[in-house]
């Protein structure tokens, strides 16, 4: 039995043929149940706007693959008319160890678009937990989806790769939070009331930020931003006055002049006792006079300065996928470690049981023979052919164990098989 | 000098130093970083192991500069160790593995010879010495976050996005941060001053250099948090002031101690 893979993503398909293999909600009951009808041991179907994939366990992938394939193919979005040879150019295939390295380095975020982002981690434990309710998944494929799901958090927990913002609001946002502890409850003021400040207030107030006064030039349009997200409007020329009230200001009217001048702020930072203030002049041209960014206590950043974020976000994401990287190699090993482990288990399990199957006989006979013992004399005998028994399997149970690594795996339980006259039980893929 | 122990300090002193080049290195090469954490944590157990051992033996003696060294480290390093594993963020190590390795060796250098602080002794000494001890780690820690603070706001204005910026918290988490531990080491120094000025007859504020000095830092450190909470200081200026304050502990721990004639560390 092994692990194999079929699948296509960003990199192997364009997006139309990619939203055409993405299963919409409750679309994927229908779709499992299908995959019953195909010879694998095990299946899970994981379906995002980027990728499909299908992973499996069978005794020869490369012959299931063909029906596979046409799994595929008969989704109910696939483009119409699409045959199995025009799907094989956009699929990848991938079996043992590097379908099992594929599936965690998904986990971890590592095959995503935008490396490192999070959201896939909660679609690989979803996709799992369908199959799991579809009786599709066994005891092979808890171990291999459970360890996925552990790559994933490790990587998320123990490097910063889903951590720094790679769109310039978000960016905003993440820089205002190497200001302030937290965004929580803070005041805001946003400088214009078009597109952009609407975004970037949108991000703002899911960051936490509490209260927004909305500033434009025509209070009217001040005043329908400020319905829409339960601000305050206040004119234009207000705004100088009650900025020592708020920690955050977005600037995006376009006005042709500085709308905040370096006196206004001077004072407002003066107001505050020293607390600081973040600006962020999104407006071309610019609304507050670059001089305020040598003031102590303000923080001014414009779009360049937003993109050079993004830019060096965007490194550090692929900095840190090194280390994830390695969280990756590391669970990859202990499910191949637990794999290998697995193709010893029966043989070892079936000598144990047998073994103790003829303790409990003998046992049981030799008592019948001595009614005169005491309890305390049984007592003695039965822990002696217990510990008999451990120390006989001792030394066979270790060496299998070292042997379940080793090539000779398969042969070894084979001839202890024979040697026992035991049937040890396979493990793989025997669930369904 | 400490029998069984020796090697333990010993170890720990190598290990702290490898630690502290690790932690510069890692400033640009973010691969080293779990190396240096491994080293440090490895000299925070070998540091406890000697500790553990001075003391089953009886052979702590916390007027000797270097056992007094070796556990005022171990109270600094055992907060960082705490930190580091608790923000998952070995930033502070950069700043402070050097500080401490320098200590240690320096103090191995010098050597152990058993002083005296004139007019303690016995329990009170021990107390003296362990508040004042406690009350410095305290400072020290809120200075190295003073410094976090500088270099986080110089990252932040300069727009330097670099390994550092990314490592290190908020300015509001490191200017809480470094208030909190001032307010903890400057009561904690007011009792050693006073402890120290009730018992010890005959030595006042100018008889001696090292109380005259405790007595700079003390006004500093008060100043600190007076300023903070009267003038609703912080930020930039705030950790200015608590860097002088960790020049002063430095000097107050090692050079200071040469011209003391009331707190004899046996130089």
């Amino acid at each position: 039995m092994e692990v194999a893979l079929l699948g296509l993503n960003h990199q192997t398909a364009p997006l139309a043929l990619r939203e055409g293999f993405a299963v919409p909600a409750g679309g994927l009951v229908p779709l499992l149940a299908q995959l019953h009808t195909l010879p694998v041991a095990e299946a899970v179907l994981l379906s995002t706007c980027n990728r499909t994939e299908l992973y499996i366990i069978a005794a020869d992938p490369s012959q299931v693959r063909p029906a596979l394939i046409q799994y595929l193919c008969q989704m109910e979005g696939a483009p119409a008319g699409l045959t199995p040879k025009d799907l094989t150019a956009h699929l990848y295939w991938q079996t043992g160890k590097k379908a099992v390295s594929h599936l965690y380095r998904v986990a971890a975020g590592l095959d995503s678009m935008v490396i490192g982002e999070t959201q896939i981690l909660g679609q690989v434990r979803e996709a799992y937990r369908a199959a799991s309710e579809a009786n599709l998944v066994s005891k092979t494929f808890h171990q291999l989806f459970t360890g996925a799901i552990t790559a994933g958090k490790r990587a998320q927990h123990e490097t910063r790769i889903g951590q720094t913002a790679v769109s310039v609001s978000y960016a905003a946002v993440d820089l205002a939070k190497k200001v302030f502890h937290s965004l929580q409850g803070r005041r805001c003021l946003a400088l214009g009331a078009g597109e952009t400040a609407k975004l970037t207030v949108k991000h703002l107030q899911a960051a936490g930020v509490g209260s927004i006064l909305i500033a434009n030039r025509t209070l009217a349009r001040a005043e329908n931003l400020a319905d829409l997200i339960d601000g305050e409007a206040i004119p234009l020329a207000e705004a100088a006055k009650r900025l020592h009230e708020v920690d955050v200001v977005i600037a995006s009217t376009g006005a042709p002049g500085y709308v905040l001048t370096a006196e206004a702020v001077a004072d407002a930072i003066k107001a505050r006792r020293g607390r600081p203030i973040f600006f962020f002049d999104i407006a071309v041209p610019r609304d507050i006079d670059p001089a305020i960014g040598q003031f102590e206590g303000a923080f001014l950043y414009d779009l360049d300065d937003l993109q050079a974020v993004v830019k060096a976000n965007m490194a550090e994401r692929l900095a840190e996928a090194k280390e994830a990287e390695r969280i990756v190699v590391d669970e990859v090993e202990k499910f191949q470690t637990w794999l290998q482990d697995q193709a010893v288990v029966p043989t070892i399990r079936a000598l144990r049981d047998k073994v103790e199957q003829l303790r409990q006989e003998e046992l049981a006979r030799a008592m019948g023979r001595l009614p005169e013992l005491s309890e305390r004399e049984r007592q003695v005998i039965e822990a002696m052919t217990v510990t008999l028994v451990n120390k006989i399997l001792n030394d066979p149970t270790q060496a299998l164990k070292g042997l379940a690594r080793d090539e000779r795996a398969d042969s070894m339980t084979e001839l202890v098989a024979q040697l026992f006259k035991l049937a040890p039980e396979t493990t793989d893929g025997g669930g369904r | 000098m400490w029998g069984p122990a020796t090697l333990l300090v010993g170890a720990t002193a190598l290990l702290y130093t490898l630690a502290a080049i690790l932690h510069l290195v890692a400033v640009l090469r973010r691969e080293v970083e779990r190396w240096a954490g491994w080293l440090t944590r490895s000299g925070w157990i070998t540091q406890t192991g000697a500790l553990l051992l001075l003391g089953v033996t009886g052979r702590l003696r916390l007027t000797s500069l270097l056992d007094f060294t070796l556990l005022f480290c171990w109270l600094l390093m055992t907060a960082y160790v705490g930190l580091s594993v608790w923000m998952r963020s070995e930033a502070a190590g950069s700043f402070v593995l050097p500080v401490v390795a320098s200590a240690l060796v320096l103090s191995l250098g010098v050597g152990e010879h058993v002083g005296q602080v004139d007019g303690l002794s016995g329990g009170f000494l021990l107390w003296h010495v362990g508040v004042a001890m406690i009350a410095y780690v305290c400072l020290f820690i809120a200075s190295v976050v003073g410094a976090l603070y500088l270099v986080q706001e110089g990252n932040l204005r300069r727009k330097r996005w670099g390994r550092l910026y990314y490592r290190m918290p908020s300015l509001e988490d490191l200017d809480n941060w470094a208030v909190r531990f001032a307010w903890l080491g400057h009561p904690l120094l007011t009792l050693t001053m006073i402890s120290g000025l009730i018992q010890a007859h005959g030595l006042w504020l100018f008889s001696d250099p090292k109380i005259f000095f405790t007595g700079l830092l003390w006004l500093l450190w008060g100043g600190y948090l007076l300023m903070r909470h009267l003038r609703g200081w912080g930020g930039r200026r705030a950790a200015w002031v608590s860097l002088a304050g960790l020049v002063g502990i430095l000097a107050n721990w090692f050079l200071i101690n040469l011209l003391s004639a009331g707190h004899r560390f046996g130089l």
